[in-house]
């Protein structure tokens, strides 16, 4: 980032080749596919603005998916207005079975659709945590609160999504995927 | 017990089995229970979104765009390197040595030339042109040994400014 910050661009251009593939696959997920190349370069964009003012003692990566992440969500929020997954998922007809419920899903929602259907602070630690693997410690960095409430927003969201696609409910151990 | 929780969870997004242990966690973890529907619809939906593609343009249009920036950010950091930048009194003085240790000589050569230039002219040429020529032939010299002592300075300046920014960018 340092040399970023100096006008190199061949080091700006290798730190975005290595960060291209896992960041794009964030953007598709938290935005949907067709946003993600628009995404990809506003965040970009906004690193190399704040360059400069880049604390170096700071993980690049958590920096670059605060950006990521800030940028999706004004995203998420200019097109609320559309149809969004909570409509989508309420057509569906509630399945008896997890695997039901999957082929049922499975023409028509993607992972950005689905997680439209969640309050925002769920929606963004899914999508670190579980969609971007990002550790604990990591998403409560990004997102700035305690490990404790990343896994309890994780808790919550996970119960919400089963309860949307008219899974069954909790209570019935060991089946779906977890199962 | 929440790391047998994680670990559960994300063999079941990866989509590998569960080892019979993680099996009979699930089966006996109020937790894990309550998820294990939402899982099963993010794996579905996983399932539905299309991977990152290949490399594509992407890492060239970020360049393109980020291009002013950069240019601006380098020619910041040329202009503060160049104001830092300290005049080398030991490059100048490395110069200057072996110039002035010659300069002696130079002189002393130029002087036998000037007479040789005056005594052979002397024979053909009444004396008042010949010490006109000689006297413009010397002031010439004079002349070019400035220049030449003169641009030592400007050299040495020169790649001083090289040198410095080639261990400075």
């Amino acid at each position: 980032m340092q040399a970023v910050a100096i006008g190199d661009r061949a080091a700006l251009a290798e730190l975005c080749a290595r960060h291209e593939r896992p960041l794009h696959r964030f953007l598709v997920r938290a935005a949907g596919e067709s946003e993600a190349d628009d995404l990809f370069q506003d965040t970009w964009l906004r690193v190399v603005r704040a360059a400069r003012t880049f604390d170096p003692r700071r993980r690049f990566t958590t920096w670059l998916y605060q950006i990521a992440l800030n940028l999706s969500r004004d995203r998420h929020r200019r097109t609320r207005s559309e149809p969004t997954a909570p409509e989508a998922l309420d057509a569906m007809p509630a399945s008896p079975g997890g695997a039901a419920q999957g082929d049922a899903l499975d023409a028509r929602i993607d992972v950005h659709s689905l997680l439209g259907a969640l309050p925002e602070p769920q929606r963004d630690v899914v999508l670190l945590r579980l969609l971007h693997d990002a550790t604990e410690e990591e998403t409560a960095e990004i997102l700035g609160c305690p490990r404790g409430t990343v896994k309890s927003r994780l808790h919550h969201a996970l119960v919400r999504l089963g309860a949307l696609a008219g899974a069954p409910r909790a209570g019935r151990r060991g089946e779906g995927a977890l199962g | 017990m929440r790391e047998r929780c994680d670990a559960v969870r994300a063999a079941a997004l990866r989509g590998t089995a569960l080892s019979p242990e993680d099996a009979e966690h699930v089966a006996s973890c109020a937790a894990c229970a309550a998820e294990a529907p939402g899982v099963a619809t993010l794996c579905v939906a996983l399932a539905a979104t299309p991977e990152a593609d290949a490399p594509t343009a992407r890492v060239s249009r970020v360049l393109a765009a980020s291009a002013p920036y950069l240019a601006a950010y380098a020619a910041e950091h040329a202009r503060a390197i160049d104001v830092r930048r300290p005049f080398d009194w030991a490059r100048l003085g490395r110069a200057l040595v072996p110039a002035v240790l010659v300069l002696p000589l130079l002189i002393v050569l130029d002087i036998a030339l000037l007479r040789g230039a005056h005594d052979v002219l002397a024979t053909i040429l009444p004396a008042a042109v010949t010490k006109y020529i000689v006297a413009s032939y010397a002031l010439l010299l004079v002349a070019l040994a400035g220049l030449a002592f003169g641009a030592i300075p400007l050299l040495v300046e020169r790649q001083n400014a090289r040198v410095w920014k080639e261990g400075h960018v």
